[in-house]
């Protein structure tokens, strides 16, 4: 009975750990199907498209905004509304940026294999995006290179995932 | 009458514009060429800062292996596949008045170096860039050239 007792202690400690991730609490946020839309005419080569979050704290979960210890992009997703491949791009950089912090690249796919309808960037080694929620707003840069000209918009959509740990 | 109001007003308001555009700092933007004429930089503004892409290279394909050129003395190792053509080898430079821009940064892709930069703008048409570490009275200053695009 006591040793019953002792595990769930230790089990229950365990689990407000890894939960609480030591000092404080952990948060994902999530942006999904933002707009990535780069204007047309685009050269062949580098575009840039550019997409400004303005942060929503209550999404994140409450007594975050200004305790924000850690904060780091875990996973970056490019594709078509319509869900046809990425035809025509043959590689994708994302940069993070804000008025008060120095910009990051923070994920790359490069190249993107031919038929790739949802591009999974692979993140930097330090895709730290602590700066960032310093403040209210920051900016997603998405630099995608084409393989030849295109004569109209490209309309992508981006998932962004950021986990977050408080003080 | 009307006439000859109106092209005084018309002329006030371009110098008016013309200023403003100098003293927010956008004349940066452009096309410009580096005095070794290997590269061509397209500064760009994202929110208030002012940040600079590789557009073209004198040989954009590693001659090794006939592939784009990538950033591959990247100190990141996971960002050695960047691509080179569209690198932001300039970031984050702020507008600081009397056509200079300080704060900034800039890459040497052939190093995988990161310098402290400031961009003076001697005419409209010509920056020196100058690249330092710590202080600087210690660094290099480089003149880059606008490119006019040709016009139709």
């Amino acid at each position: 009975m006591k040793h019953n007792i002792l595990m769930s202690f230790l089990a229950a400690t365990v689990l407000l750990a890894v939960g609480c991730g030591g000092n404080g609490t952990s948060h994902t946020y999530s942006l999904t199907a933002i707009p990535i839309t780069l204007s047309g005419p685009l050269m062949e080569g580098p575009n840039t498209a550019q997409y400004e979050v303005s942060i929503d704290w209550n999404a994140i979960g409450p007594n975050v905004q200004g305790n924000v210890k850690e904060a780091m992009l875990t996973a970056a997703t490019l594709y078509k509304e319509d869900g046809t491949a990425l035809d025509g791009v043959t590689g994708v950089v994302v940069q993070l940026t804000a008025d008060d912090a120095d910009m990051e690249e923070v994920a790359v796919l490069n190249p993107i294999p031919s038929g790739t309808a949802k591009a999974e960037l692979q993140m930097a080694n330090k895709a730290d995006a602590d700066d960032y929620f310093d403040s209210d707003k920051f900016y997603i840069v998405v630099d995608v290179t084409m393989a030849e000209e295109l004569w109209e918009d490209l309309p992508l959509l981006g998932d962004f995932t950021f986990e977050i740990k408080t003080k | 009458m009307k006439k000859i109001l109106t092209i005084p007003v018309f002329a006030v308001l371009m110098i008016f514009m013309m200023s403003f555009q100098s003293e927010n700092g956008d004349s940066l933007l452009g096309i410009w060429e580096p005095s070794n004429g290997r590269a061509r930089v397209k500064i760009e503004k994202i929110g208030n800062k002012y940040y600079g892409k590789i557009v073209w290279l004198i040989e954009p394909n590693d001659p090794e292996t006939g592939k784009p050129k990538t950033d591959t003395n990247n100190p990141d190792e996971s960002l050695r596949s960047v691509p080179l053509k569209g690198y932001r080898m300039l970031k984050d430079f702020e507008y600081k008045g009397d056509n200079e821009w300080e704060d900034g940064t800039i890459y040497d892709p052939l190093t995988g170096n990161t310098y402290n930069c400031t961009i003076k703008m001697k005419d409209k048409n010509t920056l020196d860039i100058r690249g330092y570490i710590g202080i600087s009275t210690f660094g290099r200053t480089d003149v880059w050239k606008r490119l006019e695009m040709p016009k139709k």
